[in-house]
């Protein structure tokens, strides 16, 4: 299975099924009803990508501060979002999602860092038996007490976007998701009935630079994770 | 001609073979096949009922305490396929003493697990819930209340900070289980065999896979696309300290929140999301109102009259039109001028208070405990006609 910059196809509509559809042969020759059927097969599995990852706070979510200070120089794990399920496509083959981060520095006194956020993939089955991690992101931050920034992660490089809102994106580089490299090993079953699965998580690193992390910290503003809709023309 | 009536569900999406299906040819039973294989992959998987969302509940924060124990509730809806038969919920908690916490989701205990002093979003694992039964209203969800009772040894130390729920894939299903099963008999499809065969048009032969494909339709979507949600009481009154609550008769912002839909048909830019929420507005002489609005000028308002008690008003629910992705989008964004590279549609959420019939405000708050955001489900269409030729 290849996925490529082809298009879905048209979405038909769902057609009333009858006798005269068919007809009575054993092979179906009429066009548009057999062409339907893979069309809006092809149509709901292009469409029906799930949201993993979807919460905004509006305080941010503050990591790093006096009481639980960073090591300037040192990467620190901040904060994990997971296990969410990843819908499995054929081995090997990057499934990406989309994962905007929305982070800055908080208007607390003393809250400014500057350092690097780093975003990785973990995945691992229902025991949590970590099979597979990678870097998938990360991002230089700057910030200053009393502001607000609002970048999101790149891959592979670094970009920063200083505008007001979360939803306006600038640059012409920017790369607004990750392709997650997700691995399609089966997992343990649960239950007789229940598909074994694979879990992932994000997990974020923080690593402020010498002289910045000590007593403060970066804070968190949303994460968004929705898995990308497959082109499927060349399937 | 039954053999088999176990449909496997294989891990992911089967080569789809469109392009052999020609005018004037047939489809040979191998792609008959494929195409089974990928129905039962779509109705077998399962969907994110709620999404992996975090409560801005700092650590530490007073919780109901009823009889030594701290006993709270949330209250939110899910939009359930109906061939799942267990549910997978996972509970992130804060914690500054050491404690034990017992989740109970819809009346059933989930689980009973024992606290040490953690740092914050310390994941406690994946709770089971089997789905005994999927019953929903009319816009495709169900409620389901998930009550927290925490015996801790700092009070109410232990907080739940994250959360989520997905449904969990499924091995096989089986047609003949239910009429709400789906399935196609993959075995079916060889060569010499029927495209219809009366009595089993549910889950063998090409009409099968039709049949299958439309009941797809009304499961398979992005069941869950935002949630917000914080504690009640154990009873799932009122309870502030976390809620949404507005005091001013001039709309304030509360909450803004990415959501990417998908397109009805391939050339609509924008598709209809479903909104639900639960509130109540705190005295009974006065009420709320509380708009969502999609950034391109469309909004909903809805009013909620007040009411005496603590108890929470009856869900609420509207629908807003959503930029969805753009198939010719090389990554799937939305297109438009609001559609540059990387853009992402968002819901803005404002409340204020209304009706007031003095303009003490403070005394008469508008108050909100769950924002959740879903696709609408289809419409089953059902077949006309008969097969008995």
């Amino acid at each position: 299975m290849t996925f490529t910059s082809g298009f879905l196809p048209n979405f038909d509509g769902f057609i009333r099924f009858t006798t005269a559809s068919f007809g009575v042969s054993r092979s179906l020759s009429a066009y548009s009803t057999k062409q339907k059927i893979f069309h809006n097969l092809e149509w709901l599995y292009g469409t029906s990508t799930q949201v993993r990852i979807n919460w905004t706070t509006e305080n941010g979510l503050k990591i790093g501060s006096s009481a639980s200070a960073l090591i300037p120089g040192s990467s620190s794990l901040l904060y994990s979002d997971g296990p969410f399920l990843v819908s499995m496509t054929d081995d090997g083959v990057p499934f990406p999602l989309y994962v905007k981060l929305e982070a800055g520095i908080n208007s607390d006194p003393g809250f400014g860092v500057t350092g690097t956020l780093s975003c990785h993939l973990r995945q691992g089955d229902f025991l949590n038996n970590v099979f597979f991690e990678s870097e998938v992101g990360s991002v230089e931050i700057r910030g200053e007490n009393g502001s607000r920034e609002f970048f999101e992660l790149t891959t592979p490089s670094s970009s920063l976007s200083t505008s007001s809102s979360m939803l306006e994106i600038q640059g012409a580089d920017v790369k607004p998701y990750f392709k997650l490299p997700v691995r399609t090993t089966r997992s343990l079953a649960t239950t007789d009935e229940n598909s074994g699965v694979v879990l992932c998580w994000l997990d974020f690193y923080g690593t402020p630079v010498a002289g910045s992390g000590a007593t403060n910290g970066f804070a968190i503003y949303s994460v968004f994770a929705q898995e990308f809709c497959p082109k499927l023309e060349s399937l | 001609m039954i053999k088999d009536i176990k449909s496997l569900v294989r891990p992911f999406f089967d080569s789809n073979r469109r392009s052999n299906a020609l005018t004037g040819r047939g489809v040979s039973a191998d792609d008959w096949g494929s195409a089974s294989r990928g129905v039962n992959y779509l109705l077998g998987r399962g969907n994110q009922l709620i999404p992996v969302f975090h409560q801005d509940i700092p650590s530490g924060s007073s919780m109901p305490d009823v009889g030594g124990f701290t006993l709270y509730s949330q209250v939110m809806r899910v939009a359930p396929s109906y061939s799942a038969l267990d549910r997978y919920w996972s509970f992130s908690f804060s914690s500054d003493g050491a404690g034990i916490v017992e989740i109970i989701v819809s009346g059933s205990q989930l689980n009973q697990t024992e606290l040490y002093p953690i740092n914050i979003n310390q994941t406690v694992n994946l709770y089971r819930e089997p789905v005994n039964s999927v019953s929903t209203d009319v816009s495709g969800t169900q409620e389901v209340r998930v009550l927290f009772r925490v015996s801790s040894s700092n009070g109410s130390g232990i907080i739940p900070t994250r959360w989520s729920c997905f449904e969990a894939p499924r091995k096989t299903l089986n047609p003949l289980s239910s009429s709400t099963e789906g399935g196609v008999n993959e075995g079916s499809f060889r060569v010499g065999y029927p495209i219809y065969d009366s009595g089993i048009d549910q889950y063998e032969s090409p009409v099968g896979v039709a049949r299958n494909i439309q009941i797809a339709r009304k499961q398979v979507r992005r069941a869950g696309l935002f949630c917000w949600s914080v504690p009640l009481d154990q009873s799932g009154n009122e309870f502030d300290t976390f809620a949404l609550i507005c005091t001013s008769s001039v709309y304030e912002e509360k909450l803004k929140f990415p959501i990417i839909t998908k397109p009805t048909y391939r050339d609509v830019t924008s598709s209809n999301v479903l909104l639900m929420w639960v509130g109540r507005s705190a005295d009974f002489r006065a009420g709320g109102t509380v708009k969502f609005e999609n950034g391109l000028g469309d909004q909903i308002e809805y009013n909620l009259t007040g009411v005496s008690g603590l108890a929470l008003e009856a869900w609420q629910s509207g629908s807003l039109p959503v930029p969805c992705f753009d198939v010719n989008h090389d990554r799937g964004f939305p297109t438009g001028s609001v559609g540059a590279p990387g853009f992402i549609p968002y819901i803005t959420m404002s409340m204020k208070v209304t009706n007031q019939i003095t303009a003490q405000a403070a005394d008469q708050p508008f108050k909100i405990w769950t924002v959740q955001a879903f696709e609408p489900h289809e419409d089953l269409l059902e077949f006309s006609g008969s097969y008995t030729s």
